[in-house]
């Protein structure tokens, strides 16, 4: 990551700040691991330190602090394998783990001049370290030194000491890492720089699995293994996770006092233009400032409320002096008549009519006084909850990059792993956006880029081919759009996507039928790859290809009430534009009703309400339909989609149907509405708890007058109408058994590879080498082949090649399963066509699984 | 969070090695009374529970896992929710799903009326309320007292009944209730999308 020094500099001073907290708390838990017995309990604090390690590595990593990420990467290992019960627990380690701690604060304390000889310290405690992982006893003497107290400011434990140069020889035999160590960062490694520097407890769960942990002391970060798995790419970002560098988890008591050494050489840091705010308590101000808001739109409504009766008052003054009027000409004519004639209305009721008179005037003007009083305080309440919520979100905004910060790394891990030079820059991050829409567009964004360079730059032989500039480039690009929207495109110079390919593979997927492909124009069809298990990858790697990509980008995008488009150049490249919000509290919305109930429709996927006669609804089929601007657009009851029964009361006869033309992508639904009242501001609420995801419904929303009406997911719900299945589709017919033929030359990988097909309702089949294969596949049906590579007589490839090249059986899906994994490798076995690859190295269970389930 | 009071007592003390401070006394002593409680649970097993009627039968559930009772205002159904959620009413202006008791234990009588009040069951990552017909009180039940349900109760959903006391109050099992993964809904497909 380049940085200016300005930025830099910015970073630094959020690093000491997350630093200082982090290992307060992390001597902290150091300390009652000391003290407690209980196994448990050490363990949970085992992986608090843990935690802070791994945070911390990553952090010093992206502000440039070699020796603190190197320090902190061993220990984080140290501890790691602690926990795992490789390393022994002894009161020695744990000495070791204070002095870690204490150097490094005594090293972020003093100015950057003066740190070279704690530095030195640093390094040769990670020689300490790394003799322990190497199996070595801690070095008591070392180990004795450090508790001894020392010059360095350091946690309640003592100080540190230097550590002279006896550390034993294996130590720096068993590590040469530092040398190698910047070659090529692992996605884990991106992870912890870039993927905002926090793991959750998730995160941390995962750890072990994904990351590759050499047995001995030997680090080899360009092992192969660590290559990354689809889920480094794609585990959402927990929700909770923090603001940027240094800002996170809500800070814990603070420790005892003790533990912070004051004055000495400790440098004095700038603190008070300075308060740290948790991100949750952040997002609890946000959220009671939102309340206001249905404190605003509540008030509104009872202001309408009043003036409504102020009107009605003034109402009733009019056709009383009107009436009044009439009164008083019958009392003239009756008292012209003489004397003797009675008054047509007495005295005592023209006295009472005078009072109510004077009492509901002088309440008329009562009401309007207060009416406009209202009217005023909710105007000057409006505003001041308007400021403050545009403050409050002015808060909680981040630049962009807090996100794309991360992404040259990754785009270089990618661009290696696929063996493809890429130009990757990135503009506009300066523009600030709400933190959480940076959360939820992290992940969508990761995907494109991924798929950019897999799917959408060509090799580089191809490339030559075509005249175009031997490396590819990919962009990310911000910028401000009308509306207070951002608009976010990812591009590459690639290959760019064919409408003709995307309609045949939707078919070959089952999709759409055949008819439907035929009756799509160029444009519907791209939008086709947001469909779910869709994929036009001709091999599934482990980078992209599964199909579940682009159907996660569009319900991202979606969710943020943002709207994405793609724009596709045969030959030239393509471009994914995401127009997004820039702050996620409210948005306008549609009330509708529906069999008297309501619901809020988001204005963001409403293109227009419409009144429909009757004599333009046409039945396509079974179905309603009417024509607009050209182009025939379903008609759906909402009702029915949403599942409601139709009320048996009576309902207003009208000759034609109110409906609301929801689109996303190019689809286009009209659902019919009994009535459509209002378009509102609308603040969504989650449905709690317990019913933290319902299909179709985004929330809640509390209207002015208190009632509940739910949000709905208006693109989830086209879906719905359009009778398609979201997410994954259970297999139509499980009656027959899949079979499948597994071929290997080894009986274990064979054996293991049976199982685990045969314990997931597969018949499995086994040959031992691509001969026996073929004739097989030749006499028998098979759903899929799963085969080795290397193989004596006939390797995977060219029984790869032989099926292809068969009359009836060249469909036959074709997984090849093998430990070689060099993009080379990876494109034999594409050119051989084989439908996905796999890594022995990486292999697990659910990943043959599901990519045998997505091919059979 | 309880325990940083006691977790910060003892590394004043490895710290500084100081002269018993005020403080440690205050923590010893608190230390002590927190050990007696955990005690005391261990010979006298009695579970506090709150007593409500829901149809013509009579429920306890223990009070640890509820926060409060309400007056259950507009309930507002959701669609595409199972039907043992009657709906999501506003508390405080936080939503809050709204269970049908008899629906989730499986004893549904056919005419419904408007419920009367809401219990809101609390775990750490869960909350719901519970439609019910009436609140009656708390009470205090001796656990030797609870025997298993009688098989005419297994025929509903007897996973989530602790068992039944001889004054027929039905106790619930609010531990099961509010983990039962089948009862919530959670995002699908999601272990296929971090793939």
């Amino acid at each position: 990551m380049e940085f200016g020094a300005d930025q830099l500099g910015k970073l630094r001073e959020a690093f000491h700040m997350e630093a200082e907290e982090r290992l307060d708390e992390m001597s902290q838990c150091l300390l009652e691991m000391e003290k407690t017995d209980e196994a448990q309990e050490r363990e949970r604090l085992l992986k608090d330190v843990f935690r802070g390690a791994h945070s911390l590595k990553g952090a010093a990593r992206a502000v440039n602090l070699r020796e603190v990420e190197s320090l902190f990467q061993t220990l984080e290992e140290v501890l790691y394998r602690l926990q795992k019960g490789e390393v022994q627990y002894s009161a020695v380690l744990l000495d070791l783990f204070h002095q870690a701690l204490s150097l490094v604060d005594g090293f972020l304390r003093l100015p950057e001049a003066e740190s070279g000889q704690v530095s030195e310290q640093m390094l040769e405690l990670d020689q300490v370290l790394l003799a322990v992982l190497a199996g070595e006893e801690p070095p008591e003497t070392a180990a004795d030194r450090a508790a001894g107290g020392g010059e360095t400011p350091g946690p309640a434990a003592g100080g540190s000491s230097p550590l002279s140069g006896d550390v034993p020889q294996a130590a720096y035999s068993a590590s040469p890492r530092n040398a190698g160590d910047d070659d090529l960062p692992s996605l884990d490694d991106f992870k912890a720089a870039g993927d905002d520097d926090i793991p959750s407890l998730a995160d941390f769960g995962n750890a072990p699995g994904e990351r590759n942990r050499p047995a001995s002391g030997k680090k080899s970060r360009t092992s192969r293994d660590d290559l990354p798995s689809l889920a480094d790419f794609s585990s959402p970002t927990p929700s909770d996770a923090p603001a940027a560098v240094g800002a996170e988890e809500p800070p814990k008591a603070k420790p005892a006092p003790a533990s912070r050494p004051s004055g000495g050489k400790a440098k004095a840091r700038p603190t008070s233009d300075w308060v740290r705010l948790s991100t949750a308590r952040l997002d609890g101000a946000m959220e009671k400032a939102e309340e206001l808001l249905s404190a605003k739109l509540t008030g509104a409504q009872h202001n309408k409320e009043l003036a409504e009766v102020a009107q009605a008052l003034t109402r009733w003054e009019k056709r009383w002096s009107r009436a009044r009027q009439e009164l008083w000409e019958l009392q003239r004519r009756a008292g012209r008549g003489g004397e003797g004639s009675r008054a047509v209305v007495p005295d005592s009721i023209q006295e009472f009519l005078a009072y109510n008179e004077t009492q509901i005037i002088s309440l008329k003007q009562k009401v309007h006084g207060l009416a406009m009083k209202s009217a005023m305080a909710e105007r000057a309440l409006s505003r001041q909850v308007d400021d403050l919520l545009a403050d409050l979100k002015e808060m909680t905004m981040l630049p962009f990059s807090t996100v794309s910060a991360a992404m040259p790394r990754m785009m270089r891990d990618i661009s290696r792993q696929l063996n493809k030079e890429v130009d990757f820059s990135v503009s506009g991050d300066e523009i600030r956006i709400d933190r959480r829409i940076l959360e939820e567009i992290k992940t969508p964004l990761i995907h494109l880029l991924r798929n950019a360079v897999d799917h959408g730059l060509e090799s580089a032989g191809e490339r030559a081919g075509t005249g175009k500039p031997k490396k590819g480039s990919v962009s990310l690009g911000i910028s401000h759009a009308e509306g207070g929207r951002v608009e976010i495109v990812v591009s590459d110079d690639g290959r760019g996507m064919d409408p003709e390919r995307i309609r045949a593979a939707a078919v070959k997927k089952g999709v759409i039928s055949q008819k439907e492909a035929d009756q799509l124009d160029d444009r519907a069809s791209l939008s086709l790859i947001f469909r779910s298990q869709f994929t036009t990858s001709p091999i599934i790697t482990e980078i992209s290809g599964r199909g579940l990509g682009m159907d996660i980008v569009a319900q991202a995008v979606e969710k943020l009430g943002g709207l994405i488009n793609i724009d596709t150049e045969k030959g030239k490249g393509t471009s994914f534009s995401i127009l997004l919000p820039v702050s996620l509290a409210t948005f306008r919305g549609v009330l509708v009703s529906v069999e008297n109930r309501r619901f809020i429709m988001p204005c963001s996927q409403v293109e227009k309400v419409l009144r429909i006669p009757f004599e333009e609804i046409s039945a396509v089929k079974d179905s309603a339909a009417v024509v607009l601007s050209g182009r025939t657009v379903g008609l759906v009851e909402l009702s029915r989609v949403l599942g409601i029964a139709p009320e048996n009361g009576k309902k207003r006869r009208t000759r034609y149907k109110t409906a609301v033309l929801a689109g996303s992508g190019d689809r286009r639904v009209a659902f019919c509405v009994d009535e459509v009242l209002s378009e509102q501001e609308v603040l969504v609420k989650s449905l709690g708890r317990h019913l933290t995801s319902v299909p179709n419904v985004a929330g809640a929303t509390v209207l002015g007058n208190g009632r509940l009406v739910p949000v709905l997911n208006v693109r989830e719900l086209m879906s719905a109408a359009c009778g398609q299945r979201q997410g994954v589709s259970a297999p139509a017919a499980q009656e027959r058994k899949r079979r499948i033929l597994v071929v290997d030359d080894s009986i274990t990988s064979r054996t293991l590879v049976k199982n685990i097909l045969e314990a997931a309702g597969y018949q499995v089949k086994t040959a031992v080498n691509g001969q026996e294969a073929l004739e097989l596949v030749t006499k028998e049906a098979f759903d899929a082949v799963v085969s080795d590579v290397e193989m004596p007589r006939m390797t995977g490839l060219e029984l790869t090649e032989s099926i292809r090249a068969h009359a009836e059986k060249a469909d036959t899906p074709v997984v090849l399963v093998t430990s070689l994994d060099s993009p080379e490798d990876r494109e034999r076995g594409i050119a051989a066509g084989a439908n996905a690859y796999i890594q022995k190295s990486g292999f697990d269970r659910n990943n043959l699984l599901s990519v045998v389930e997505q091919l059979v | 969070m309880e325990g940083t009071l006691a977790e910060r007592g003892p590394s004043v003390g490895v710290a500084g090695n100081a002269p018993r401070s005020e403080e440690e006394i205050l923590l010893a002593r608190a230390k002590v009374l927190a050990e007696d409680r955990s005690g005391q649970e261990d010979h006298s097993r009695r579970l506090d529970v709150l007593l409500f009627e829901v149809g013509a039968n009579r429920y306890a559930l223990e009070l640890r896992h509820l926060r409060e009772a309400l007056a259950p205002g507009e309930i507002t159904p959701v669609p595409f929710t199972p039907d043992f959620v009657l709906g999501v009413v506003n508390v405080r202006s936080r939503i809050l799903s709204v269970l049908d008791t008899e629906k989730l234990l499986g004893v549904a009588r056919d005419k419904k009326r408007a419920p009367s009040r809401l219990i809101v069951l609390e775990a750490a990552d869960m909350e719901f309320g519970l439609a019910v017909d009436g609140v009656e009180g708390v009470d205090s039940l001796p656990e030797s007292q609870i025997h298993p349900p009688p098989d005419t109760l297994a025929r509903g959903n007897a996973k989530y009944i602790r068992g039944v006391t001889p004054g027929r109050v039905v106790v619930l099992d609010g531990k099961q209730i509010l983990s039962d993964k089948s009862l919530r809904m959670e995002p699908a497909g999601q272990e296929d999308a971090d793939q």
